[in-house]
């Protein structure tokens, strides 16, 4: 099947050289072609593939990616005030540096010993976001924060054996979309019944009269979000977990572990599981790939026992005093609901754990509480310049970590055309626009303010507004 | 609850192994005979120049347990079922039962193994065949792990190591960390049968074996439950699906039993039991009895799989007639067993055998069997024999 | 993982396999290991603390600026903004280190992992170069800098790259739409299972189609994806012939069938050449079939998914296509279908409508959402440039040079005492992998597969990958070589194994023991299962086995 004219590619060791012809005679095979006996004749494509052309020179590849992908507008040419799950932090060098060494990179698995190092850093994400959540258990991430609460969920309706669980009406559809493929539909035995619980106020936290109401026997599960949503700090967390342990039900918890330098840590609230995204620490938004998603709880083994992933936990080696690593509860074991079945796990994001177990040493306890500060100073700072703006209203009434809400109704204009002014002449990205999924607040924006903003740069946003809007 | 839990070996200073030899084991092999059961064999064998083989199998698992030689003793019966093959070696051990050469074959091995027991011994590590690992059964239950060191004739049992090396490398493993165990089946034939051309195993028991589970390599995906895990699983789906007025008959076997486990029932392992509306309405039937509680009653009967064989039907279970299989029909069969159970059938099929050429060919065809809650595996059903 | 003692006693003797393999062959075709010069490898050997008890209070490696004046005046303090409840007052416990202090500990860590420094051929997953280029042209502002949410008039370039990536996998398999959404091939798979809820209950026969069937041999993901998507799960055991019988499968098929889960060839190497017969059955009874592409490499360009009558299919970009795997992810499962399932994709997918490229989100009968966002776009982006680097002709070459090296090498193999091949008694040539056993070698010696993995890594050679659960061989490897590796790395590679077989029946203390030459001893296994004494975390740890640990 190979065309007449060797095709040597630089990837390849054998290929377009007699080196083939020699392990040819090894295998007893007179062609190629005998090799793939085992294939039909009548099973072989109808045609060839039609692909363009080898481009085996990288300086031409090179080329042809990157003119292709200039034609993207980025975040660092704009300026970008977009959160909402993907937020534009700062990603230290050393970040990218260990990261991209090949050792981490390119492998898939070892033996605890071959990849001890690799091991090790899984650990360390561990551990180090352990202290950040005070959870003694945290598990290797999985895909994406949605797919965490998603987990978390079903783990609540094993360990409960009951089937609902409340969520706060203010979610964020991306993440509520994937929550609903974890929670299988109506017409499946196995369905889980997502029940919203009202906001006390616009943009704002958990309505506890509603959860009251709406809380029974039947809820194996509180979720809520901390910060939520639209950036509102939930200031009743303990009140929520409180009254979900009243009456038998996990308290999960998603929190953006970025704000844990300045926000109270959920285990001191009550939460039971806690998720939250990876991507804050150190990852890049890469057009939202940068996503992952974390699940700890504490050290009991109905929740152990209920994890989808992996467990990596230190141990003993056969040499006195020294450590390795593996994985923990590895098998599934004569443990509570376990007739309904566990999740599935492969891979995941591994490698993101790794930039997060970086970020975390680097910024230690200080810088935790300097980044929080300096985030929620500026988020605050930019909702009140903002808020100066006349016929421009911010919805979040303060307490607030880094995204806000912003009102345009009184202005005459969308949001959509607010940005598209912004975006052309000011090269800004307005906040997430939320006038269609959440009607009640009007033509409001999701804005989000990090430490990559700086005053000057927020004080632009400001006039940019200002202009747009007039 | 109790049930369900495997048992955990807990860890002992200085751990203190038993080991068995039956000295006869093997000898009607070599010599054509299909077993060394009863002295008359015997004599036969040694007259046919049987020569013993336990003493040059055990010898292979202690050079494979050499390295841990330190950490651990042995306890042993005297003589050659023991001491004399560790005079001179690099092991210590003391003996257990220093009168019991009063005793020889059955009655000696099962002393020894009463006495290692109070001893304190973690675990018994025996050469021998089928015969030995029931003498084994009846004297301890399943009340300490057993690793056999396969040299016997017959080898139908679970508890065997696949090679002497291997039986060595598991127990010193079993020292050296704590290890889940579970039940296996002890099975045997019978010898005449056999010598007269019939193979047909029976079930006499369920023996502790250690579990030596690695976790160092990560699985890339999980889902894979343990034998027992996947059978309670199945008969937990099976418990709440079960059909008011029907009569279920409970096979024997770990397997089967997970149904009345699930719903808190105490049955029995070895006999066949019946349930209808979630009640045991007969335990440990005869064939009489199964045929009278059936009678003119729909009738399901819950089996589980004999490992390495395949039976479902004919080993172990023959108090189930085949006037009532008939009734019950294939769709009748509801079969637990585990995936990886079922992969490791030597020859991939389930096997029926009624007793009654005719029904064992009406019930072949392919059945599902509970894997799990919401879990089938598809099986071909054949006729046994 | 271990073989259960007696797992396979119970079988009797005359039926269990013993070592069949060619071996009359052995002193023909015996690799000649000692003329391999096998490299006298050590690993690095850092004893690096863990990093939670590296530094000293008051250092750090990041600073960030207090707000600027004007902030500061107008909001008043930082932690006053936070409601009272809601405050930290403590300090998280983390390590305190200069920047240089976290680099080089990270650095040796990287070091302290074999990581596919020496030869890897860890079957199943496909092991490839991994080019820099595509690796530079992510780290890059114009992707990694990019917000999903941005107007798509500012996405121009990476939408274009996606749907180019999009028709070139659609001229691979014959479908007809491809998204990106899934994290990782078994995401694929739960994509898959919910496409097939969406399906089904569009056409009002969800609640009666409620099962899923797979085989023994297919990736587990493929039962666990569909039970935890809700369906039950119909397995199908390994026939004589190496595959699944029609028969069994005529058995599992009724009006309850969803959908047929299937990948083909196995990891064994073994191709079901009635994979057609299969998809017009699974059809006939009303169901959908899925394509579980992860061993496509042997198959590139040789067949369509679409013509052997697939709805769907998967492919691993992260294997297949040449991104990187990254130790378990960030990965990608490229989901494609024909325009019948089309409707019901997760949203959004990237579509191409006169001069622009959109994210299509207006989607009614959308299965919903598999994962934020639209999918791990800088791995789309690696794959895009494998795919242009290597053309039609490099594909081909490259299933071509990955079934020819699995021949070769089993052949090498076939040579080497105490190993035993899958399926002994078929003589066909496998495809681009073959799974081995080393039962003899166990029963000879008491050395297994989790031994000789362990003792690989001493020679510089990354351990195999085994087999997936439940295992049907015994002591199980399951060796790839693909397209990468030259002639003298599988030389090498056999000529290890062929060593440590020799190591097995002389010394086999040597193997049982290994690794010696890795940056750690054996790990013990005791911890990980005992509730009292495992430790996911250094705070665990710590409260079991006092501060500081047992190394204090």
């Amino acid at each position: 099947m190979s065309s007449n004219e060797p095709f040597f590619h630089p990837w390849m060791a054998n290929s377009g050289s007699n080196i083939k012809q020699k392990m040819l005679a090894e295998t007893g095979a007179a062609t190629i072609e005998e090799l793939f006996e085992q294939i039909p004749e009548d099973h072989r494509r109808k045609t060839p593939v039609n692909l363009p052309p080898s481009m085996r020179s990288e300086a031409e590849l090179r080329r042809h990616l990157m003119s292709t992908l200039k034609k993207n507008k980025d975040s660092e040419q704009y300026l970008s005030f977009l959160g909402a799950g993907c937020w534009q932090h700062h990603v230290p060098a050393v970040v990218d540096e260990i990261i991209g060494r090949t050792e981490f990179l390119t492998p898939v698995w070892g033996s605890p010993q071959s990849d001890h190092g690799r091991n090790q850093a899984w650990f360390e994400f561990n551990s180090q976001l352990g202290e950040l959540l005070k959870t003694d258990v945290v598990q290797l991430p999985v895909y994406s924060w949605g797919c965490a609460i998603g987990h978390a969920i079903r783990m609540a309706t094993r360990i409960t054996g009951r089937r609902e669980v409340l969520v706060p009406h203010y979610c964020d559809p991306e993440r509520l979309s994937v929550m609903q493929s974890y929670c299988e539909p109506p017409d499946m035995q196995q369905h889980i019944r997502i029940v919203h619980v009202a906001a006390d106020r616009k943009a704002g936290s958990i309505d506890l009269a509603d959860l009251a109401a709406k809380i029974s026997d039947q809820t194996a599960a509180v979720y809520f979000e901390q910060p939520g949503y639209l950036g509102t700090i939930e200031p009743q967390a303990a009140e929520v977990a409180a009254l979900a342990r009243k009456h038998g039900a996990e308290t999960i918890v998603g929190v953006d572990p970025i704000s844990l330098g300045v926000l109270k840590a959920p285990a001191d609230y009550g939460a039971d599981i806690v998720v939250g995204p990876t991507q804050p620490l150190g990852v890049h938004m890469n057009c939202g790939g940068g996503v992952g998603g974390f699940m700890a709880s504490r050290d009991e083994e109905k929740y152990v026992r209920e994890y989808n992933g992996f467990l990596v936990s230190i141990s003993e080696t056969r040499k006195p005093g020294q450590f390795g690593f593996g994985l923990a509860s590895a098998h599934q074991t004569s443990y509570g609901m376990r007739e309904d079945g566990k999740d599935w796990t492969g891979n995941s994001v591994y490698l993101w754990a790794i930039a997060n177990a970086v970020y975390m040493s680097l910024l230690g306890p200080d810088g935790f509480r300097e980044v929080g500060e300096l985030i929620i100073s500026r988020a605050h700072y930019a909702a009140n310049a903002l808020g100066k703006i006349k016929k421009v209203k911010i919805l979040s009434a303060g307490g607030f970590f880094k995204e806000f809400v912003v009102n345009f109704d009184k202005t005459g204009k969308t949001v959509a055309e607010i940005n598209e002014r912004l975006r052309k002449k000011h090269q800004i990205f307005g906040g997430k626009d939320l006038s269609a999924e959440l009607p009640e607040l009007g033509q409001s924006a999701l804005y989000c303010v990090t430490e990559i903003h700086t005053q000057d740069d927020v004080d632009r946003l400001g006039e940019a507004i200002q202009e747009a809007v007039s | 609850m109790a049930e369900w839990k495997e048992g955990m070996v807990e860890d002992q200073t200085p751990a203190l192994i038993g080991l068995i030899v039956n000295p006869i084991a093997g000898m009607g092999g070599s010599v054509g005979l299909k077993g060394t059961d009863g002295a008359d064999i015997l004599k036969k064998a040694i007259a046919l120049g049987a020569r013993p083989l336990a003493a040059e199998r055990t010898s292979r698992t202690l050079s494979a347990m050499s390295p841990a030689a330190g950490k651990f003793s042995f306890i042993v019966p005297p003589g050659a079922m023991g001491a004399g093959l560790l005079d001179n070696s690099e092991f210590s051990y003391r003996i257990a039962v220093p009168n019991s050469d009063q005793l020889s074959g059955a009655a000696a091995t099962r002393a020894a193994a009463k006495a290692i027991k109070c001893a304190g011994a973690s675990l018994i590590l025996f050469a021998g065949g089928d015969g030995t690992a029931r003498d084994l059964l009846d004297a301890l239950g399943d009340s300490l792990p057993l690793i056999g060191i396969p040299c016997g004739v017959k080898m139908y049992s679970g508890v065997f190591a696949t090679s002497p090396e291997t039986a060595g490398h598991l127990a010193c493993d079993s020292i050296e960390k704590s290890h889940d165990t579970e039940l296996v089946e002890v099975m045997d034939i019978d010898e005449s049968a056999y010598r007269a051309g019939q193979l047909s195993a029976e079930l006499f028991g369920y023996a502790r074996c250690p579990r030596s589970a690695n976790r160092l390599q990560g699985p890339k995906a999980r889902g894979q439950l343990t034998h027992y895990s996947a059978v309670r699983s199945a008969a937990a789906e099976l418990a709440r699906n079960l059909q008011p007025g029907q009569i279920y008959l409970v096979g024997p076997g770990t397997s089967a039993k997970a149904i009345l486990d699930v719903l808190e029932i105490e049955g029995t392992l070895l006999g066949v039991d019946a349930l209808s509306d979630r009640t045991l309405i007969g335990r440990d039937l005869s064939a009489t009895e199964v045929r009278a509680v059936t009678k003119s009653r729909s009738v399901c009967l819950i089996l589980g799989v004999v490992g390495g064989q395949g039976y479902v039907l004919g080993r172990g279970n023959q108090q189930i007639p085949a006037d009532v299989v008939r009734k019950t029909g294939r769709d009748g069969l509801i079969i637990l067993s585990s995936e990886e159970k079922l992969a490791q059938l030597a020859g991939g099929k389930l096997l029926v055998d009624t007793g009654n050429p005719t029904l064992d060919e009406e019930l072949e065809g392919f059945v599902r069997v509970h894997t799990g809650a919401g879990r089938r595996m598809i099986m071909q059903l054949s006729a046994g024999r | 993982m271990e073989s259960k003692p007696g797992k396979y006693a119970s079988i009797p003797r005359k039926t269990r396999r013993s070592s069949p393999v060619r071996k009359k062959n052995r002193d023909e075709t015996r690799v000649p290991s000692d003329a391999i010069k096998l490299r006298g490898y050590h690993a690095p050997v850092w004893d690096e603390p863990v990093v939670m008890e590296l530094g000293y209070p008051g250092r750090r490696g990041q600073v960030y600026p207090a707000p600027e004046a004007k902030v500061a005046k107008t909001v008043g303090r930082a932690m006053e903004l936070i409601p009272a409840a809601m405050r930290r007052d403590d300090r998280p416990a983390l390590p305190e280190m200069t920047e240089p202090e976290v680099q080089r500990h990270y650095l040796h860590l990287s070091q302290e992992t074999l990581g596919m420094m020496g030869i890897s051929l860890f079957g199943t997953c496909t092991m490839k170069y991994n080019s820099r280029l595509g690796e530079a042209v992510a780290m890059r502002p114009e992707i990694a800098e990019v917000h999903p949410l941005q107007d798509e008039r500012t996405l121009q370039g990476v939408l274009e790259i996606i749907h180019r990536f999009d028709l070139i996998l659609r001229e691979l398999s014959g479908m007809d739409q491809f998204v990106f959404q899934a994290g990782g091939g078994a995401d694929a798979a739960y994509t898959q299972c919910v496409v097939t809820r969406a399906y089904h209950a569009y056409r009002g026969e969800l609640s009666q189609r409620n099962e899923i069937i797979t085989s023994i041999q297919a990736h587990p993901c493929n039962a666990a994806t569909a039970a935890a998507a809700g369906f039950n799960v119909v397995t199908l055991p390994l026939a004589e012939q190496g595959y699944p019988s029609l028969d069994a499968l005529k058995a599992a098929v009724s009006k309850r069938t969803a959908a047929l889960l299937i990948n083909n060839p196995d990891d064994m190497g073994i191709y079901n050449p009635e994979i057609k017969e299969w998809t017009r059955i699974v059809h006939e009874a009303g169901g959908l079939c899925f394509y579980d592409h992860a061993n496509f490499n042997g198959v590139m360009g040789k067949i369509s998914a679409r013509e052997l009558g697939f709805d769907a299919c998967m492919f691993m970009l992260h294997k297949t296509f040449g991104a990187p795997k990254g130790g378990g992810g960030p990965a990608v499962g490229a989901y494609g279908c024909t325009d019948e399932l089309a409707p019901f994709l997760p949203t959004p997918v990237v579509t191409h409508s006169g001069k622009r490229y959109r994210l299509d989100t207006d989607r009614p009968l959308s299965a919903g959402k598999v994962r934020e966002y639209w999918g791990n776009i800088p791995q789309v982006i690696k794959a895009y440039a494998w795919v242009r680097s290597m053309g039609a002709e490099g594909i081909d070459e490259a299933s071509d040079l990955s079934v020819l090296a699995n021949n070769y090498m089993d052949k090498k193999l076939s040579a080497i005492r105490g190993l035993e091949r899958s399926n002994p008694h078929l003589n066909s040539h496998r495809m681009e992998m073959t799974r081995w056993g080393l039962g003899p070698m166990k029963d000879e010696t008491g050395i297994g597969t989790i031994d000789v993995a362990n003792r690989m890594a001493d020679f510089g050679i990354d351990p195999y990958w085994m087999s997936h659960e439940p295992w049907v061989v015994r002591e199980p490897f399951t060796p790839e070589a693909g397209e990468m590796y030259s002639k003298e790395d599988i030389d090498t590679w056999v000529a290890v194994i062929d060593k440590i077989s020799q190591e097995a029946y002389s010394d086999p203390e040597i193997v049982k023991s290994a690794p010696h030459s890795q940056a750690i001893r054996q790990v013990k296994g005791d911890a990980f299962d005992d509730p009292k004494k495992w430790a996911m975390t250094w705070r665990a740890y710590q409260r079991k086995h006092g501060k500081g640990g047992d190394r204090a």
